[in-house]
């Protein structure tokens, strides 16, 4: 299948319209755009980039699709070595994102033992975490 | 939109001591940068680097109504002032920290950050591009 077509021609249809980026959330629709047939996908596709989504029980399948992603692992981030390890094993860049500012809550969720494996962290700044992090895994994934 | 760049202690030494984890780029290097974005986002930053924690509280201060928002890398400051915490806390705009490597990943006592408890939220790991990323989340909170 020419996933790179298909996805080249949602860009198409997207700069003719004058819309910035479309995100699918539909599996069936994610599936045909990627070829990924797990059963948690979502897919940002932008101007220039196409992000893919999924949860940490997919990372090695999602390896092969990917160049990055944002991970994050909620409560896990304070006890999982098992998604840690998954990071640093799986050779693409991934950043941690919170929605809380975890140094400002619990002690314990002070500690992030996910963020160790990670390339860096945001964290505070509510849905816009992800924003700033897709800034700064866009530099990554170009450096 | 009127915002302050704070870098710490040791910051002036970019590009020159330990380049494996803070990077090849200059201070003015990361500087430029910073002021790149800034504008593209349309804030107007003030750039300042000090050795010394009295004078990042007292640049702190007088950000208080003249700055809607500040990014501040307190360098290793950050893992034992109380009182640039504090000051965080009463200057009343918002403060995110900064830091070029990943505070996370390295000795146990860097992951631990008293004035990331104060600060409105942490960008950590990504080099010059931490103040960039740390940029875009810093005009949502000022329009918020």
């Amino acid at each position: 299948m020419n996933y790179e077509g298909r996805i080249t021609k949602v860009r198409g249809v997207l700069a003719d319209n004058g819309v910035d980026a479309l995100l699918v959330t539909n599996l069936t629709n994610a599936r045909y755009l990627t070829g990924f047939s797990g059963t948690n996908a979502q897919v940002l596709i932008t101007g220039d980039r196409a992000i893919f989504f999924s949860d940490p029980r997919y990372e090695a399948r999602a390896a092969a699709l990917v160049e990055g992603a944002l991970l994050n692992p909620a409560a896990y981030s304070h006890t999982s070595r098992a998604i840690a390890d998954a990071i640093r094993g799986i050779g693409y860049p991934v950043i941690e994102v919170h929605l809380s500012n975890i140094h400002a809550r619990d002690e314990w969720r002070r500690t992030s033992v996910t963020a160790e494996a990670a390339r860096g962290i945001v964290a505070g700044f509510g849905p816009h975490s992800y924003v700033a992090a897709l800034h700064a895994l866009r530099e990554l994934m170009e450096g | 939109v009127r915002a302050l760049v704070v870098h710490g202690p040791n910051l002036n030494l970019l590009g020159r001591r330990e380049l494996s984890v803070y990077g090849s780029a200059t201070l003015d290097e990361v500087n430029a940068l910073i002021g790149t974005t800034a504008r593209s986002l349309g804030i107007d930053v003030e750039i300042h680097q000090t050795q010394r924690e009295g004078e990042i509280i007292e640049l702190l201060h007088a950000g208080i109504d003249r700055v809607e928002g500040a990014l501040l890398n307190p360098a290793a400051y950050s893992h034992t002032s109380r009182a640039i915490a504090d000051a965080i806390r009463g200057i009343g705009y918002p403060v995110i920290e900064v830091h070029l490597s990943n505070i996370h990943a390295r000795d146990e006592w860097r992951r631990t950050s008293v004035t990331a408890e104060a600060a409105r939220g942490i960008v950590a790991g990504f080099g010059p591009h931490s103040y960039v990323a740390a940029l875009h989340a810093l005009r949502k909170l000022m329009e918020g």
